[in-house]
């Protein structure tokens, strides 16, 4: 006979018909392990996405409320080493080396190119109604230093043109 | 244990409306779970049969299996593969198990003789039908995954895409145990 016949044949073992009824009474009438099967209901799944979404909703508006009371309340000065005065001071400086050198940069269009309207424009473009009230100056200087021609005669000098401004 | 007719055994394919039966079990509704139970109960215990040496012993198993899978039914996930794989890896682990713990409390003073004659002195009664004894010994004698595979694909007729999913592995692999274990069992029988 062929073996795989002879294997089909084998299916024919079962247990005892007691067994099988004694067993399955008893385990039909043994209670189910619920807790899983309990988290694994759609209400668990819908309450654990709804709190998952509030609890970083709440650490977002945490951080953003911590960083502006942070922020209002932190006090330089009880920081070593930050001399708040000394920082104000060198911004200052740094802001008059700033418009030191665009008078520098004008002085020096106003060299090559003395058609006031363009120093203007490009004074406008530098930006800020302080430089422009610079320039005027300046346009009235070069004007009075103009000969009938059109052409520069006389240049000053930056510490000349400083001078001149604070007049 | 008994050995029946083959005009009475049961339907071998997998229990009508099975999806259904199994929602409802999760449900706690016992009767879902106990046609489960009819359908695949002898199965289970053939599987373990071949793996114990006494019918008490594959009684006692087959019990553990489907009180386990009654109790945590609610952890099984419907992937594509039939219940029954489920309950042959709850069968795996439960046999793995029981040899673990066999292994750890055995006293060589206190072992019944009946076990020391080895897998040939737990037979069955196959009403003088030779030569299936001699196949049910010779595949006792079979390593567990060759016994595993021809359980299932020969006996239980499960797919070979059921069995892979049964024993955790390709079905490349199922094939080639198939081969081996059917080679070593002629090798067997033929000894």
């Amino acid at each position: 006979m062929e073996l795989e016949k002879l294997l089909k044949k084998l299916k024919e073992i079962e247990p005892s018909r007691e067994f099988t009824q004694q067993s399955k009474l008893v385990i039909l009438a043994t209670a189910q392990n619920k807790s899983k099967a309990i988290f694994d209901q759609p209400i668990w799944r819908w309450g654990v996405r709804f709190s998952g979404s509030l609890a970083l909703v709440s650490i977002f508006i945490i951080l953003v409320v911590t960083g502006f009371s942070i922020r209002k309340t932190s006090n330089y000065d009880s920081l070593p080493g930050f001399d708040i005065k000394a920082i104000k001071a060198e911004a200052q400086a740094i802001d008059i080396q700033i418009k030191l050198t665009n008078l520098d940069y004008v002085e020096s269009l106003i060299t090559k190119n003395p058609i006031a309207g363009k120093i203007k424009t490009g004074a406008q473009k530098l930006g800020g109604s302080g430089i422009s009230k610079e320039l005027d100056a300046i346009n009235d200087l070069v004007a009075s230093s103009t000969d009938g021609t059109g052409a520069t005669t006389t240049v000053m000098g930056i510490d000349e043109t400083l001078q001149v401004i604070a007049e | 244990m008994i050995f029946r007719n083959q005009d009475n055994v049961s339907s071998f394919s997998s229990v009508d409306g099975e999806e259904k039966l199994i929602k409802d079990a999760i449900l706690g509704e016992a009767s879902a779970f106990g046609r489960l139970y009819d359908c695949y109960q002898p199965r289970i215990y053939r599987f373990i049969l071949v793996k114990v040496d006494r019918s008490e012993e594959a009684e006692d198993l087959t019990h553990q299996v489907f009180l386990k899978a009654w109790q945590n039914i609610a952890d099984y996930k419907h992937r594509g593969f039939p219940f029954s794989s489920w309950l042959y890896r709850i069968a795996r682990n439960q046999v793995i198990d029981y040899y673990r713990t066999k292994k750890a409390e055995t006293d060589l003073e206190q072992v019944d003789k009946e076990f020391s004659a080895g897998p040939a002195a737990a037979y069955l009664k196959f009403e003088k039908n030779w030569d299936l004894e001699r196949v049910w010994k010779a595949l006792k004698q079979l390593e567990p995954a060759h016994q595993e595979v021809i359980v299932m694909r020969f006996i239980d007729d499960l797919s070979i895409k059921e069995t892979a999913a049964a024993i955790q592995k390709s079905q490349g692999a199922v094939k080639l145990l198939q081969f081996r274990a059917l080679n070593k069992l002629r090798e067997i029988i033929n000894s």
